[in-house]
This record gives structure tokens, sequence and C-alpha cells, in this order.
């Protein structure tokens, strides 16, 4: 039960990414993504950026649960109110509520980033207190 | 002698007749079906069943499912073919300038060179994939479009009548062998066909005697075919070739062509008209109306054996409708068909009722359509039945004014069940994948070319790079190229860098292509976020690597 | 004394200043240091310098403000002016009090520990090996006070000598008097 981790800047391209496996289940957080999956993960999500793009203004959801998936594999996404994109591929079945309290909490996480003055939209985020803290979050949700 | 089965000689028909025949050899029936079981015996052994009538025991695995005849898929055939064309289209593709000049050898100056030759060579492969596994003449319980109808048994007139009577017995006993879903020689019916030197008068009286005396003997009609060799050599030098693959004949290294005078042609193939509107066409009209007249009740539909037998009632009334069908009555073999829906549903022959959906369709596209006009009213008309549905649908999507992304849905559905079901070989399922790619690239691009209205041109003299990119609304979110890469990507993995390079080396450049629309480039290193396809850890990287070492 | 100084310094907070968003505020210091980083390169010796520049300019008007709001008559000694400068002078300019500690024997130096700093607010600097060795973030803060001291004639080293952002455990600004100045009538006035 894993999951991969993955904010999208405005101009869709991949700014922090995460593979993290589940606390949950007696699980220690060790991702175990089998390696077909892991060589295309970011294909994956950046695949289902047409889905999210297709359904981003027809309605008001902030989170959508159901994205898209991929042989076995659920995608969750969240939409921040700048058009950047948090996007989940996990496994993991029915887990949505944690995982939409996780990604309210990145959020809160990436608007910090961005008030940081020496952050640029769209850079990568390569900060470790930021990765620290959603490994904390992933802790404590995922 | 071999018996010719399902054999039509002669190509276009003489005289301008506007039937044209289409003449193709095909391997006698009974090598036929036993390649058939052997392939399949070859491929899934837990799937087979053998079926013969002389022992009429059904022996398979405990395993068995009660769905499958795979000895009635030839596929594995069909994919060395596929095999064999995909070879040949990667060597074609080699040699063109753009693939040298852009793939192989990337150049600035080759950049922009028009890609229009090899995309036509590509789609080549997915039409034959369709085109094979779509027209295979396997030979099915499930219609009776590959069976044969007329068995003709070829002789010449200085043959001893006993050894052509001896011919026709090994000849119906080694059908009498066939599965018992086949027809039965009963329901074909077996012509002699006598050559006679014309240029010796005394032939024609010995094949005369020949003819009545199979009459009497057999009770089997003869034709007589008269051909003069000899005028032929002398009068007409036109020769007509015929090759020996085509033939079904074994292949001679060198020369695969057999000569045929134009004038010998040309009197078979009259004879062979003569055969299909003189005797198999009446006799399928005698057939019919007697099939019409009386059904009998025999063995019904068995899920093991996954068919029915051939006394079967619906069996007879699947027959007669296709023999309506070939000969082109499609209002009847449309309400024929009809009449047996329910009885493959209700029985779950769902390799019958798919098969009946088809020739339905087909039946409804070329002749019935009186009843139903696909392009009028079709709104009203879908979802009443699944077969008018597709009707519709067909005819729908050909209509330029209908958005076309309901189809793409659906036909994205379908493929990717038909992938999924592991029906089909590595090969055949990266076609697939790279087909579905396509279906994805498609999605925003028009059906039909229109000219774009003039863009206004912003007033702000020059744009600021900070400011948020715009979209375009009227475009947003239409695109699918991003699945179509995701696709392509898994169709080089299914293809094999190392066993198909030069497919997987086209998609591949394919692939770059696009996402370099997306700004995503192995140019762009001074910005980590925009090289994510080519990171060491991806499947664009293995399989780049992949094709360096085989190039 | 201390008490009085700090009830100045709040009344004054409260009535006199006018205020601005502490975001605005805080995010308007972030990007000119951003771009400063930008502009000289990320040579960081160069940026604190400039930084320090810049406050100087300001703390130069800034104590006629200052002197206006707090109608301040001049102190008597160091210790004096350190408590003005934490309780009046941070307070009113950033509604914050630095802790004055670290006195040197001679009571010629001394030090300010803020322990929060408005400018720093989601702060982190950049990552490159080089910002957390030498860019002192703040030191604006350097240079208006070295303006501000110098304006009533002291002539003061005013430096950071850590800070948070670095990951040190305090931030602490530096004051070291080098002497005061004489009232010298500026040249070609008698």
């Amino acid at each position: 039960m894993s999951y991969y981790f993955s904010i999208i800047g405005n101009n869709d391209a991949p700014l922090y990414e995460l593979e993290i496996g589940t606390y949950h289940q007696s699980g220690d957080g060790t991702p175990h993504l089998p390696k077909e999956i892991h060589q295309l993960e970011q294909f994956i999500v950046n695949s289902s950026l047409d889905i999210l793009q297709d359904i981003q203004f027809k309605n008001n959801a902030i989170f959508t649960k159901n994205l898209d998936n991929f042989y076995g594999y659920q995608i969750f996404s969240y939409l921040t109110q700048g058009n950047a994109k948090f996007i989940i591929l996990t496994d993991l079945k029915s887990h949505d509520e944690s995982l939409r309290q996780f990604l309210i909490e990145i959020n809160e996480l990436y608007v910090k980033t961005l008030l940081n003055p020496f952050y640029t939209v769209n850079n990568p985020i390569t900060s470790s207190g930021f990765d620290t803290r959603v490994r904390l979050l992933a802790r404590k949700y995922l | 002698m071999n018996s010719l089965v399902d054999q039509d000689l002669g190509g276009s028909a003489i005289n301008g007749s506007p039937s044209r025949l289409i003449v193709r050899f095909v391997q006698p029936l009974e090598d036929q079906v036993a390649g058939q079981r052997a392939d399949s015996t070859k491929g899934v052994a837990d799937l087979s069943i053998s079926t013969s009538s002389s022992t009429s025991a059904v022996g398979f695995a405990s395993s068995a499912p009660v769905f499958g005849l795979p000895e009635l898929y030839d596929q594995s055939n069909n994919n060395i073919q596929l095999e064999r064309f995909v070879d040949l289209v990667s060597s074609r593709i080699e040699d063109t300038q753009f693939f040298q000049n852009t793939i192989r050898h990337p150049t600035d100056s080759f950049k922009d060179e028009d890609s229009t030759d090899i995309e036509i060579l590509q789609d080549s492969i997915y039409v034959t994939m369709l085109s094979k596994s779509l027209a295979s003449n396997t030979v099915v319980p499930f219609e009776y479009i590959n069976h044969p109808i007329v068995n003709v048994i070829a002789t010449t007139s200085d043959e001893d009548l006993q050894i052509v009577q001896e011919k026709y017995f090994a000849c119906k006993k080694s059908i009498a062998t066939l599965p018992s879903w086949l027809d039965e020689p009963h329901t074909s019916m077996t012509l002699f066909l006598i050559l006679v030197d014309s240029d010796k008068p005394e032939e024609l009286q010995k094949g005369l005697h020949m003819q009545e005396q199979l009459k009497l003997n057999l009770g089997k009609k003869a034709v007589i075919a008269p051909v003069s060799f000899n005028k032929a050599k002398k009068a007409d030098q036109a020769k007509f070739t015929l090759y020996r693959s085509q033939l079904g004949l074994e292949q001679q290294p060198g020369d695969d062509s057999v000569e045929i005078p134009k004038k010998v042609y040309d009197a078979f193939n009259i004879q062979l008209q003569d055969i299909i509107y003189k005797s198999m066409i009446p006799f399928m009209q005698r057939e019919i109306k007697l099939w019409n007249e009386h059904t009998n009740d025999g063995d019904s539909y068995s899920p093991v054996k996954g068919y029915y037998s051939t006394g079967a009632s619906e069996v007879i009334i699947r027959r007669l409708a296709d023999w309506y069908f070939m000969l082109r009555d499609y209002k009847n073999s449309y309400t024929t068909y009809e009449m047996l829906k329910k009885d493959f549903l209700s029985d779950r022959a769902y390799s019958y009722l798919s098969s009946l959906q088809e020739f339905m369709v087909l039946s409804l596209m070329l002749g019935a359509s009186s009843k139903v006009n696909p392009l009028e009213n079709s709104a009203s008309q879908r979802g009443k039945g699944i077969t008018k549905k597709i009707v519709t649908d067909l005819a729908l999507a050909l209509v330029p004014s209908f958005p076309p992304e309901a189809y793409y849905a659906e036909s994205q559905k379908l493929f990717k069940k038909l992938i999924d079901s592991k029906l089909v070989d590595d090969l055949c399922s990266g076609i697939l994948m790279e087909r579905l790619a396509y279906i994805y690239y498609c999605y925003d691009k028009p059906v039909f070319e229109n000219s774009d209205p003039p863009k206004r041109q912003s007033y702000y003299e020059e744009s600021n790079p900070f400011k948020l990119h715009r979209y375009k609304m009227a475009e947003f979110g239409l695109s699918k190229s991003r699945k179509s890469i995701l696709w392509m990507l898994l169709a080089c993995r299914k293809l094999d860098p190392t066993v198909k390079p030069t497919q997987v080396a086209l998609m591949v450049w394919r692939i770059e292509k696009d996402l370099e629309n997306f700004g995503f480039s192995s140019d762009r290193k001074d910005h980590y976020e925009l090289v994510w396809p080519y990171r060491e850890d991806s499947l664009l990287h293995e399989l780049k690597q992949a094709l360096e070492a085989v190039a | 004394m201390s008490r009085q100084l700090k009830q100045l310094g709040d009344d004054i907070w409260r009535n006199k200043v006018e205020k601005v968003n502490s975001e605005l505020f805080t995010l308007t210091y972030g990007s000119i240091v951003a771009q400063l980083c930008k502009d000289f390169n990320y040579n960081y010796d160069e940026v604190n310098n400039e930084l320090f520049q810049m406050g100087y300019s300001i703390g130069i008007r800034l104590i006629d403000e200052f002197l206006q709001k707090t109608q301040l008559s001049r102190c008597v000694n160091l210790k004096d002016t350190a408590e003005i400068v934490s309780k009046i002078g941070f307070k009113i300019f950033l509604n914050i009090t630095p802790t004055v500690a670290h006195w040197a024997a001679d009571y010629r130096s001394f030090g300010l520990i803020l322990t929060e700093n408005p400018l720093a607010d989601f702060v982190e600097l950049p990552d490159d090996g080089k910002a957390s060795k030498k860019l002192w973030y703040s030191n604006i803060l350097c240079g208006v006070l070295k303006g501000c001291f110098e304006m009533v004639q002291l002539d003061c080293d005013v430096s950071f000598i850590q800070d948070t952002l670095k990951g040190d455990d305090a931030t602490e600004i530096r004051v070291k008097l080098i002497k005061i100045l004489k009232d010298e009538i500026p040249a070609g006035e008698e």
C-alpha cells in the first residue's frame, strides 16, 4: 500500500514529489510501488491532468476523488486557487477523508512556501523543512 | 487430386458483368480445421477441446472453461503474418529520408521534414491487423460464411471411372471426420468437374459417358468443361499469372508464379460462373426453401462444448440467414437473424450472439436499411435496440457536425477492454495501445479542418513573462495528448525496443515531440522541473537507452 | 524607569502610529531582499552591505520621526539608550521589544535579542550552501540603528551576530559604541 504524491505547478511541471508507504495497517511508511508504476508515476499523474483540466471549471470542487485510475491505482487531486495541483496516486482503497485532510494541510504548507521571498512560483520546492513537514503529515494521515 | 473446398476460381467476371468474383485459394477444409486445432493446443493447452465426430468424445482438462473454443480463433497464424508485416513496414520506414534524418540522426536542418509517408506506413499496420482479425477465413461454428457450400471434385475425361468414384468416397470419408459443428456433407453439394480436351472429339464422348455414370452410380451432378489447349497455345500468347503462395501450393524457391494461358484461364472462369449461377445458387435456393418449411428440434446448445450441433434448429436458421446474406437478400437475412437473438441470449451462447449482431448490422447497412435509415432521426432511435444503436452510432460518427468526444470515449473504453482481456499477444496489444494513444491524440483535433478565425492582436506591445498564462477557454480541457503520451509509452514497453526497435523509435520520437509542446524537453537542464520525463528512473529514459543499445 | 519607558512605548504605538498590514510589510521586505540577491548574483556580502546602506538611509531620517513622536531628551548613558531603543524604538516601529542582554564588562557594548522578527516571517534562506553562512537577512535593521545612533552623536558598530534563520538559537544584534561624536558645526556654517 503506497502513495506517490506530487505537487504540480500551474505550468503543469512537477515541483515536489514524494513516494511514501502507508502508516496504517502496521505499515512503516516504506513505499512499495512496483517498478512498472515507479517508472511511469509522473507520466500517469501528468496524463490525469488532462482529465482534471476537463472538469476543473465544470464544478466547484477543489478535492476530487477517483479523478482517474490506472490498473488498480486511484488518482486523487486537489486544486489550489492559483491552479497548482496536488495529486496522489495510490493503490489504497477507501481512504478518502484522510486523504482530503492531508491535502488541505498540504495546501497550508504550500501557501507558506509561496510566501517565502526566496521561492519563485513554479520552481521546484527543495526546502528540507517542507519535506520534513510533508512527511509528518503523511505519517499522520496516510 | 484435392477436393476443392470453398474454391472460387478466376478474377473478375467477364463481359463487364457487375458481380465481381473474388477468388481466393484456401487449404482443404480438413487441413484447415486440423491446423486450427493444432494451433490452439500449442497456445492455450488448458482451453483446448478436442472434438471429432468419429469418437464424439469431448476431452477437456478439468478446469476447462465453459466458454472457449480457441481452435476457432486462428490467432497464432494471424500473429505470424502480422509480425511479418510489421517487420516489412519497419524496414520500409527505416529506408525513408525522414527516418534517417529526423529520428536516427537528428539534425536541426531536417527538423520540419514531412512525415506523411511514414505516417501512412505506420497506419497500415493497424489497418492490416484489423482486417486480418476481422476478415479471418477461420472456420467457426457460429456462422456459415466460411463453410463449404459446394464440393467440387475435378477430374479429366480420360480418368478411370473407378478411381474417380474412389476419390469421391475418400473425400466423403475425410469430411465425415470433421468436427460435429461443421456442416456435414449432406448440407453441402458435391459436384464433379470433368475437364475435356476439346481438341480430341473422342474425349468429349468419354466425358459425357462419365457424367452419365456418375449420375447413375452416385446420384451426383457432373459438369463438363471443354478446354482447348492447342488453340490456346497458338492463338493467344497472353498469359495469366497465378502465384503459388496464393494458391496455397507449396512454394518452390525462386519461382513463385505459375503461368496459365489466358484462354484457358477464361475458360475456367466461365465454367466457374456457370457453376455458381447454374448449380450453386439454385442449390442454395432449394435448400433455403426446404429449411424454411420445416425446422426440427435437434440438440440444443451445449455450454461445455461451446457450440450447437448441426441438427439444432438454431443452426439451421442461422445457416438459412447466412445463405440469404450470401445471396444478397439482406432483408430476409436481417429478419431471420432477428429470430435467433433471443435463443442465443437465453442459451448464453455469446460467441454466436456477437457474430449474429455483427451480421445484423451488416445486413442493415447493406440492404435492409429501408427499415432503419441510419442518417434520419437517429436521436430518437438511439438506445432502442443494440443493433440499431450500433448502426446509428456508426453512421453518426460520420456526420461532421456531431461532436466526436462521445465516440472517442466509447472507443477508448472498448480498446482498454480489449487490451485488458489479454486475448492477443504482445505485438497486437502494443498496436492496440498505440491506437488508443491515437484516439486520445484526436480529442481536440477537428474531424474536418476548418480555417481558424484570425486571432485578435493584444494591445500590449510586449507581453509580461511573469503574468499567469491565460488559457483559451474554448479549447481548455479538450486535449488528451498527455493521455496519449502515456499510452504510447505503454505501447513501447509492450512492443519492446529490442524486438521492434523501429516502431519504438518512431513512437519515442513522437512522445518527445508531444512533450516539447508542453514545455518539457531534455534541453531544459536549467529547469529541473521541466526535464522530469528524462529522469534516469523513468520509462522514457529506459526506452531511449535500449534503443541506443540496439542501434 | 524601565516601566515608564514601556508605558510610553505602548502609548505611542497605540495612539500615534499609522499601522500597515504586517504581511504586506513582510512580503515587501522579502521581495526587496530576494531581488537584491538576484541583482548581486547571490554575492551575500554585497547584499548585506546594500541592506545596511538602505537601513542607514532610513535611519538618518527616521530619528526625526522618533524624536518628534517621543519628545525624549538626551540619554544619560548607553544603558539608557539601549532601553529606549528596545522598548520605544522597536516598539513603535515594529511592535516588538527585543531583550537587552549580554552587556560587555565596560558597558560599551550590548546585545539586542529579537525573540520575534516580523521581517523574517515565512522566510527560508536559499539552500545554496552559502546563504545560511553569509546572508544577514534582516541586516537593514543594523543600518537603521547605525543611522539613528549617528544622528544622536553616537558612533556605533551595529551588526548581527546570530540569526534563527541560519539555524542559530536566537537572533541577536550587537551594538558597540566606538565614540561619542562632538557637536560639530557643518562645514561652511559659522
